[in-house]
């Protein structure tokens, strides 16, 4: 007997719109402190 | 360890333990016999809200700490968790309401524990929008932090929500009042994912607690 079918595309969309949450989350992260420490660097370059 | 090692060495860690987690869900755990393969979904949606739980939990920490206080280092606790608690309050959200569509037939419903969730949602995104709103960095400190306090109290709304009005959702999985409506292998496999999700938390706020501080420098 099975009550309920499979539903993998249900499965697979909600870890995959998990993960690419994430995954944005921790760009955005990086490319923040990117931003942030890079004139921080020029300007120990240029003293 | 120095701070930046050990917030690589948290970030690794989470991964292992996310890719434990991961192999429990479709690897280990059968296919559930009234639900079918969709009941996986739970072991992404409990665990987010859990982490959101406590990442609104430091919020008030930090808010309340902020106000005794008035050291930064606290406000950027209470900011970093914030955003971080939104992020797994969408997820929880997004991944009930996938989970709803075959399960319940709908993609949505004003349930109590819906409808709270998506109000502590809305309550963390107005203390992040407040946030961006002033200028001036203690004002914006001592604003976020009184929303901060006033927003933790929806917390034990959204869980004891189920208990509290006649609900759709079913009892909480996890610390709820009385024993877990499932299996102990299902709730070993939710507490190896709230273990991954909690580390992958804890490695989000040290890189999003740098971020305040770097920016608090620039």
């Amino acid at each position: 007997m099975n009550p309920m079918p499979d539903h993998w595309n249900y499965v697979l969309a909600a870890y995959g719109l998990a993960a690419i949450g994430l995954i944005g989350y921790w760009r955005y992260l990086a490319a923040r402190a990117r931003s942030l420490s890079q004139p921080q660097r020029g300007k120990g370059r240029r003293a | 360890m120095p701070r930046v090692a050990m917030t690589r060495f948290l970030g690794w860690l989470a991964v292992c333990a996310l890719i434990v987690g991961l192999a429990a869900d479709f690897g280990y755990a059968p296919r559930e016999m009234t639900q079918g393969n969709v009941q996986r979904i739970m072991y992404l949606h409990v665990p987010s809200i859990l982490t959101a739980y406590l990442a609104f939990g430091l919020v008030l920490l930090g808010s309340v700490a902020y106000l005794l206080s008035r050291r930064a280092s606290w406000d950027h606790l209470a900011a970093s968790a914030a955003e971080i608690g939104v992020l797994f309050t969408a997820i929880t959200i997004v991944s009930g309401s996938i989970w709803g569509r075959p399960t319940w037939g709908v993609w949505w419903t004003w349930d109590a524990r819906l409808t709270s969730t998506a109000v502590l949602l809305l309550v963390y995104v107005g203390y992040l929008l407040l946030r961006a709103m002033v200028d001036e960095p203690e004002a914006r400190a001592r604003y976020a932090a009184v929303v901060g306090i006033l927003g933790a109290a929806n917390i034990p709304i959204v869980h004891f929500s189920v208990y509290w009005w006649r609900a759709l959702h079913q009892p909480a999985a996890m610390l709820g009042p009385g024993r877990a409506p499932m299996p102990g292998w299902m709730k070993g496999i939710v507490l190896v994912n709230w273990i991954a999700f909690t580390l992958l938390f804890a490695y989000f706020l040290s890189r999003r607690m740098q971020i305040a501080r770097l920016e608090e420098q620039a």
